[in-house]
């Protein structure tokens, strides 16, 4: 496993990372949340169930979590055409990690299941 | 507050609580009318469609900021975090306006006519829901308690 993927596993997993994730993590998380958010939702899912994720996702880390960004980059990676120009780095990749985490959780995948979705990447 | 929706100007409406109150509430009326039952989706080509006739980016934060205060009345008030008031009172002008330029393209009444029944209605409702203060606060605190049998 990587970095990225090393950090991205123990936000899944609530612990704590062995080294930060390095400069080069962005397209890792990007692709670990498309998957993730592929996952979770069909193509056609209603928006509330969405919105309802991006809320838990609120809930558990609170203002970190960019709630408008947040729910156009799922809604764009499931194909939608919704307006995600002028994301800074910073909200893509807080969307990107703490949401696969939030979704990885809905899905209440095992830890072997999370390392092949990991692995997948 | 029909100055203020005909010339799209928010001053006459952000300085006292009155008029944005009643501004808000003219928003959520033009847009509930029609929104309202319609997939929240609908809102985001909407959105589009508004900004490329202003001119206007429509893929980046002022879409994202105008469907949010949009679907805010909508049922989904959350998405409206961060985003001040002022520029909110902006969005909901423009809105109006377009919202009601639309229904006005129909023939049946012309838009000048709309602006002032939406706003009537929106009185209405202010005065009905949450009246202006004669000694009293805009919005109760807490409910007035009720009194049992003695």
């Amino acid at each position: 496993m990587s970095a990225a993927t090393e950090f991205l596993r123990a936000t899944a997993t609530n612990t704590v990372a062995p080294e930060p994730p390095g400069e080069d993590a962005d397209e890792i998380f990007a692709a670990a949340f498309r998957a993730a958010v592929k996952l979770r939702f069909r193509t056609d899912a209603p928006l509330a169930a969405i919105t309802g994720s991006v809320r838990a996702a609120t809930r558990r880390h609170a203002e970190l979590v960019p709630v408008r960004e947040a729910e156009m980059l799922i809604r764009s990676a499931l194909g939608e055409k919704v307006p995600t120009g002028e994301i800074d780095r910073a909200s893509a990749v807080k969307v990107h990690v703490l949401l696969f985490a939030t979704l990885v959780e809905e899905l209440a995948l095992t830890d072997d299941e999370l390392d092949e979705l990991i692995a997948a990447l | 507050m029909l100055t203020s929706l005909r010339d799209e100007d928010r001053a006459p409406v952000e300085v006292r609580p009155g008029p944005a109150r009643l501004m808000r509430e003219v928003f959520a009326v033009a847009v509930r009318r029609c929104f309202a039952g319609r997939d929240p989706r609908d809102v985001t080509p909407y959105v589009r469609g508004l900004l490329e006739r202003r001119g206007v980016s429509s893929d980046g934060v002022a879409a994202r900021e105008l469907e949010a205060v949009i679907r805010s009345v909508l049922g989904e008030p959350e998405l409206v975090a961060g985003i001040p008031d002022e520029r909110r009172v902006g969005m909901m002008i423009v809105v109006v306006g377009d919202l009601a330029q639309g229904a006005a393209a129909d023939g049946a009444i012309t838009g000048a006519e709309l602006l002032e029944a939406l706003v009537a209605q929106a009185e209405t409702r202010v005065a009905r829901f949450d009246p202006p203060p004669d000694g009293r606060p805009w919005r109760r605190s807490s409910p007035r308690p009720v009194r049992g049998p003695r």
